[in-house]
């Protein structure tokens, strides 16, 4: 059974939609989000669209939802698997919190990476050594695959 | 609380009558050794959360703030008064901020007119079931603050610290609103978790390790390491672990990981004893030609290749050559080096060995032991119902096998101990302090386990060999009591301080 919120949050998700992101419910399972992303301008992702997975657990929202990317990406914070660092997916998750705000945190990470608490300590490195360099290969892997 | 140093004179009748003459045993009890034991105090759960209750009381008339307030600055500051008055007297509202007391309307506003009536968590319009909310005036109904907190339940005592839902808001959820929250198991075990955040943020309070106890005992100057639970076990106050005396924390530990690794390592040796290529038994290369001939079956190989003697010829360099062990010697410089290596380990193994093997004889010993418990009881009964002995007469047959049991405990650890002493005139002094403490355990072990059956006997009238025995039994137990606090005291003090 949908919950009062979860069907709240979807609704408005569709009435009142974040720009530069799509975020539409499965049609067969309401807790399941097929997610979108475009690449924030000025960043070496600008022009590329994103695909990811959003799942609420069946204790969300005391829980944080799972997000995994399923686009490639050369980002410091996001695995070669899809998986996101980001601090309110893990110890600062608030219940109060929405899929929203976690969209929007993704986006932002997009634009804004932390080098400081990298998941990919390569990427990171590269990030680090060789900005030029690192952001070079990532607009290669937005053109190669989040170029649909 | 009892520690085992005074109480047996204290419980067992006749204990020190003069019918068991033993001067020199009489008037030496070692001071030292019972002022270190007596350093601690057992509280049942209830009488540790008094203690915590008078803490909170004493902060509340300090800062003037309410039972609330004082729980979370308490918890703050770890239940360190002293730090938290030092802090809260020399900067009040950044201490009160900190410690999560005050709300931060900028970073973190109250709901806005459209939502206020409704819960920021589930959406639902919040029923007028009254909840007292935050000072933040975030609100959430019942049912999300119940599925917050079974949530926060599950990552242990830290729970207590719990922020207010909001994201981004620093206020400390108050004791008094989990409390009204939560009922049955879900409050009991808050309850549970906020004395534990108590007791373990405080050095010298810790909970009895063993399973189902619920005593926790001060270490009031931490001084002693090791600690008696009133359920019993020993343990090390320290560590946790269970008793290791004479050893320290870390020599005790060092032993363990060692037992553990050498089980490993025996695997080692194994895996460089190989088998008769023919018949399988193991064979344990012992001298340097490679030409090896089965006891067993009297098949000749080649230890390097493992292949037929009779094979080896030209083809593999000649007889006493074989080509591998010349690839080896060239590719890993120098194979006697390895062979050196090899008997370096296999000394220190034996060395080991010798240790290990007396120290699990203690543990099985001791482990047997205990299971005597039972049958002593059962004894004891026998004793008094059919041959009418006082049950005040017969308290020396439990406490001469407790004895045993805290002796065996000790014993095993002083090859431990052993094991990693250096070899000097100190080394003696031990060694004879612990074969004096082996020997009159071994003896007083084997008291207890004597046949019983001749004082049952219903023709036996006589109670003189009964009597005879006691006494034989009393002394030796005050031997080897005597031989237990030597050697504690000897060693704890630095008859031998040259541990590894
Ligand atoms: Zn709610
Ligand atoms: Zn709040
Ligand atoms: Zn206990
Ligand atoms: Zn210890």
């Amino acid at each position: 059974m949908i919950t009062p919120r979860i069907k709240k949050e979807t609704e408005r998700l569709s009435t009142d939609p974040i720009v530069g992101i799509y975020a539409t419910p499965d049609e067969t399972n309401f807790r399941h989000f097929h997610v979108q992303i475009s690449g924030p301008a000025d960043t070496p992702y600008n022009g590329g669209l994103f695909k990811a997975e959003l799942f609420l657990p069946d204790e969300y929202p005391m829980v944080p939802p799972k997000v995994l990317f399923r686009t490639k990406i050369f980002h410091p914070n996001i695995d070669k698997l899809g998986r996101i660092c980001l601090d309110i997916l893990k110890k600062n998750w608030s219940p109060a919190l929405q899929i929203r705000a976690v969209l929007v945190s993704i986006q932002s990470l997009l634009s804004d990476a932390n080098l400081d608490d990298p998941l990919d300590e390569e990427v990171a490195e590269l990030f680090k050594t060789d900005p030029e360099a690192a952001e070079e290969k990532a607009r290669q892997w937005t053109l190669d695959y989040a170029n649909e | 609380m009892e520690s085992h140093g005074d109480s047996v004179e204290e419980e067992c009748e006749g204990w020190d009558d003069e019918e068991y003459e033993d001067p020199a045993l009489e008037n030496t009890p070692s001071e030292n050794t019972l002022a270190k034991i007596k350093d601690y105090r057992i509280y049942t759960s209830e009488e540790i959360m008094e203690k915590q209750g008078k803490i909170i009381q004493n902060v509340r008339e300090i800062l003037g703030v309410d039972e609330d307030d004082a729980i979370t600055a308490l918890k703050h500051f770890s239940w360190s008064v002293e730090q938290l008055e030092e802090k809260w007297f020399s900067d009040e509202d950044k201490t009160k901020y900190q410690c999560g007391l005050v709300p931060d309307d900028s970073k973190c506003p109250p709901p806005n007119k459209k939502y206020a009536d409704l819960c920021q968590i589930c959406f639902l319009p919040l029923k007028k079931d009254k909840i007292n909310s935050l000072k933040c005036g975030h609100i959430f109904c019942r049912q999300c603050w119940t599925d917050f907190f079974d949530t926060k339940l599950l990552e242990g005592y830290h729970c207590v610290m719990s922020k207010c839902p909001q994201y981004g808001c620093p206020l400390t959820v108050t004791h008094s609103i989990w409390k009204q929250i939560l009922t049955g198991k879900h409050l009991q075990r808050y309850l549970k978790f906020h004395c534990k955040s108590y007791t373990d943020e405080t050095k010298n309070i810790n909970w009895c390790p063993k399973p189902g106890c619920n005593f926790c005992v001060e270490n009031v100057s931490y001084v002693v390491s090791e600690v008696e639970c009133n359920c019993g076990h020993f343990f090390c106050f320290k560590c946790g672990e269970d008793s290791h005396r004479p050893c320290s924390c870390e020599l005790a530990k060092k032993w363990m990981m060692k037992n553990k690794s050498e089980s490993e390592n025996i695997t080692w040796m194994i895996a460089n004893t190989k088998n008769c290529p023919k018949c399988q038994r193991p064979i344990e290369k012992n001298q340097g030609c490679n030409h090896m001939t089965c006891n067993m079956c009297k098949h000749e190989f080649c230890w390097m290749c493992m292949g037929s003697w009779t094979e080896h010829g030209n083809a593999t360099g000649g007889y006493y050559k074989c080509n591998k062990y010349e690839e080896m010697k060239s590719s890993k410089n120098d194979l006697t080096k390895l062979e050196e290596e090899r008997d370096r380990a296999k000394h220190e193994l034996k060395k080991y060995m010798f240790f290990f093997e007396r120290y699990s004889n203690h543990v099985k010993a001791g482990d047997h032991a205990n299971e005597m418990k039972p049958k002593i009881e059962i004894l004891i009964e026998k004793l008094n119902t059919e041959k009418s002995y006082p049950i005040a007469e017969l308290h020396f047959l439990k406490e001469g096998l407790d004895e045993v049991i805290r002796c065996r405990k000790v014993l095993k650890w002083t090859y431990a101990y052993g094991f990693y002493l250096n070899d000097d005139k100190e080394k003696a002094l031990f060694e004879n302090a612990q074969e004096m403490l082996e020997k009159n355990a071994d003896r007083l072990h084997e008291y207890l386990e004597q046949d019983f059956e001749p004082f049952l006997c219903e023709e036996e009238l006589d109670k003189k060999p009964f009597y005879q025995y006691k006494s034989n039994l009393v002394n030796c137990y005050k031997v080897t009591k005597q031989f237990y606090t030597n050697l504690l005291d000897g060693l704890e003090r630095g008859l031998t301080n040259n541990i590894i």
